[in-house]
């Protein structure tokens, strides 16, 4: 049964490429469009690129008209002539077929006529490329020529024109081979102009995703630090429209050579608000939410409202908080198939020194953190008595400070009048001697912003799922499909169930070591539904304080809606803590009950 | 995912007809310390208990009364606070009693291997309970954290043994005032 089980979970990773057929081809579509058009409109950039692409496309076609030159002038003046004339002609046409791009929404509209002017400028600066090309091959030829009269000086004036005859035969065969070639070039370039203009229909669609970035799609950054304060900028400037960042921090001094986002007269300011305020100042029609405050003091639906969570956090402990959050609001199907509608899409950063990691959560389907969270190194300890008695290192004595005199810090304050000093504030200063790196952070946080912009406009294949960065030597990324872990505490799906409504606790616990799934591995099981413990069997204490609970029906306790719920079961014989996804029935007849055991 | 989301905000809005409340789940550090705690197997010098009820298992204290050895009938309370990403991570052990101990010093802070550097996931909160208990039976005076009485222990052990006496009954050793923790 577990194997089952299993292979159908590992198997659960699919639906990311197994999305409905209607929204691969929105991405496919998306895709072509963003690469043609950079989302965020910046005109010099745009020109920049508009310039080398067509500088790139027309060059090709230049040795043609270069080889012309040379040989017979009148010849080649008529075809440069009639170049001329294919070139405004397909300017024309690239006007023609482009301006009904024009007519359509002004912002576009006024960079469809920039890429019409960039192809107009292209092709000044093609004739120009021409002409310098021209001069090579010339030269090239002449070289060639004077090496042949010194080497034919005595041969005849006939072989001399047989030699031109070849020659000639073979530019002509040289330039009929070309002609084909761009014959060739130009049919494609038809052809995707055709396709081009086909994608003009989801045109439309375009707006609505620049819209739905600017207006709808709600993003949270947490974390305004040295992640988050790129990730802000990122995402402010990829379209992202409403954004929240949650910080508890303030500024500090040492912040500012990274945080760029703050300046010398911010430090004391809570980093959130002065990051929102720098990003609303700088970054038109965006709106940044700040909230200055512990992760843990928002309420759960405070979560739920955002549609991609980006995290820009220094701690282990925030990251699985919020993941067990995020996992919370899955649901899943009878079958322990994922609802789609309820993952909400994690795109994480993190760094340290040089290194850094990216990675794409989408919960239920991708691992979560805690599927993988032997990829954080266990922190760094040292033996107390080492850091009391025996120090070796710099960092023991560091550590000494940090845990065991920081009391002295409290009496040092008091003895200044100074207050604050909390063990948090501590870790933090102590946290603060891990050297951070601008770049890592710029590298790490536009991967994610990336990232993020994937999964909000399905513009390109997202990450999968684990991307590491090393700056130390070089540069070096690496990209890992890390698998589910199919009985993760957090994010699998549980063992599905069905219980009768009307079951209490005490019944359940009995009914457990009846079902063959469970035979052998419960036999005293202790149950929790998220965050209340419903029975314990050990240690008496709490035995005494959960075993009023037994008596009340089951549906009662779990709280919950008709549905049902997961329940994590506890017992002397488990390895782990088993998962086991309640679904309530109504009451069976005898008969299906006889059935069922 | 732009379809999706405009899924899910139909699913919103229908959830918010319901009125669905909130729906916090353990964490993975409270599952499994979970299981530790009904799994405990506790001696009879031991006792455990939750000042924040039963529904916060992260945060207990752990009562210890060595039945032997130099701190006999003493009582030693221990506070336990559970990192959210336990077992991970080793929890955070104090003793909240002055105590007279080689490896423990007047804060609390205590020096046990598995509480730091030889700290592993298979471990649980009972084998640090254990770990404790050991400390009382046999303290440790070549890995010291509260030197002067490591010195003691080391040169004289009978001198060792008044001092400890003296402390639990709340006097004072070596200039610190004890608090007394013996017979109840
Ligand atoms: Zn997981």
């Amino acid at each position: 049964m577990k194997n089952r089980r299993k292979g159908k979970l590992q198997k659960g990773r699919k639906p990311q490429g197994d999305l409905p057929q209607k929204e691969k081809e929105k991405g496919r579509v998306l895709d072509r469009e963003v690469r043609n058009k950079p989302p965020h409109p910046n005109p010099s950039h745009e020109q920049e690129r508009g310039r080398v692409t067509v500088v790139w496309k027309k060059k090709n076609p230049n040795p043609v008209a270069g080889s012309d030159g040379p040989h017979n002038g009148l010849n080649s003046e008529g075809k440069d002539k009639n170049k001329g004339a294919e070139h405004t002609e397909k300017a024309e046409l690239d006007k023609r077929e482009k301006a009904p791009r024009g007519d359509h929404p002004q912002e576009k509209g006024d960079k469809d006529v920039e890429m019409i002017s960039d192809d107009e400028n292209g092709n000044g600066r093609k004739e120009g490329g021409t002409e310098e090309e021209t001069k090579d091959e010339k030269g090239n030829e002449d070289v060639e020529g004077r090496e042949d009269l010194v080497e034919e000086d005595g041969k005849s004036k006939k072989q001399e024109e047989e030699d031109m005859e070849v020659r000639m035969r073979r530019t002509k065969n040289r330039r009929k081979k070309r002609k084909k070639k761009r014959k060739k070039r130009r049919k494609r370039k038809k052809r995707k102009k055709k396709s081009y203009l086909r994608t003009r229909k989801t045109k439309r669609k375009k707006t609505e995703i620049r819209e739905f970035l600017a207006g709808t799609c709600r993003v949270l950054v947490i974390g305004a630090g040295g992640l988050g304060c790129e990730l802000l900028k990122d995402l402010a400037l990829s379209g992202f429209g409403k954004i929240d960042v949650i910080d508890m921090d303030t500024i500090d001094v040492s912040n500012l050579n990274r945080q760029f986002l703050f300046r010398m007269s911010d430090v004391g300011r809570p980093k959130a608000i002065v990051a929102a305020e720098r990003i609303m100042k700088r970054v038109r029609g965006v709106e940044v939410t700040p909230h200055f405050c512990r992760i843990e003091d928002k309420e759960i639906d405070f979560y739920r409202d955002f549609d991609i969570i980006v995290l820009g956090l220094d701690s282990l402990e925030a990251r699985s908080y919020i993941n067990a959050l995020v996992c919370g609001f899955l649901e899943y199907d009878a079958d322990g198939t994922v609802d789609m509608a309820t993952i909400k899409p994690m795109v994480d950063g993190g760094t340290e020194g040089f290194k850094g990691h990216a990675r794409v959560i989408l919960p239920g389907i991708t691992p979560c953190f805690n599927c993988t969270l032997w990829l954080f190194p266990p922190q760094v300890t040292y033996p107390l008595c080492t850091l009391a008695e025996t120090p070796r290192s710099p960092a023991h004595c560091i550590e000494y400070v940090h845990l065991i005199q920081w009391g002295q810090a409290i009496l040092r304050a008091k003895t200044y009048n100074i207050s604050g000093i909390t063990l948090q504030l501590v870790q933090g200063v102590v946290k603060n001697i891990i050297p951070a790196i601008a770049s890592t952070n710029a590298i790490i946080a536009a991967a994610c912003a990336l990232e993020t912009l994937k999964i909000a406009t399905m513009c390109s294949t997202g990450m999968d799922n684990y991307m590491m960065y090393i700056g130390t030597s070089g540069l070096y990324t690496h990209t890992v499909s890390y698998e589910k872990e199919p009985d993760c505490l957090v994010c699998s799906p549980g063992v599905p169930m069905e219980v009768d409504s009307s079951v209490t606790l005490k019944e359940f616990i009995e009914l457990l070591p009846k079902d063959p799934r469970f035979k052998d591995k419960i036999s005293r099981p202790s149950i929790s539904h998220q965050t209340s413990n419903l029975y314990m069997q050990a240690p008496p204490v709490l035995e005494e304080m959960t075993r009023p609970n037994l008596a009340k029906p089951l549906k009662e306790l779990m709280d919950c809606d008709e549905k049902g719920g997961v329940l994590n079961i506890n017992d002397k014989t488990l390895v782990g803590v088993l998962r086991i996804h309640v679904r309530f029935v109504e009451a069976m007849t005898p008969a299906e009950e006889n059935d069922n055991s | 995912m732009i379809g999706l989301f405009s899924i899910k905000q139909k699913q919103k809005e229908a959830q918010n007809a319901n009125g669905k409340g909130t729906v916090k789940k353990q964490t993975p550090g409270e599952l499994r310390v979970q299981k530790d705690i009904s799994e405990l197997n506790l001696a009879k010098t031991t006792s455990i208990h939750f000042p924040l009820g039963k529904d916060n298992l992260l945060h207990f204290e752990v009562t210890i009364k060595p039945d032997e050895g130099y701190y006999k009938s003493g009582t030693f309370v221990f506070s336990f606070q559970i990192p959210h990403v336990y077992p991970h991570e080793a929890p955070k052990v104090k003793c909240k009693t002055k105590v007279y101990h080689p490896n423990i010093d007047l804060e609390g802070n205590v020096c046990l291997n598995i509480l730091r550097e030889d700290w592993k996931p298979v471990l649980s909160v009972n084998s640090i309970i254990y770990g404790l208990q050991f400390l009382f039976l046999d303290p440790n005076p070549d890995d010291p954290l509260n030197h002067e009485a490591a010195e003691v222990l080391r040169e004289n052990p009978r001198q060792f043994e008044t001092n400890v006496q003296r402390s639990m009954a709340g006097g004072v050793v070596g200039g610190t005032h004890f608090s007394r923790c013996i017979g109840y």
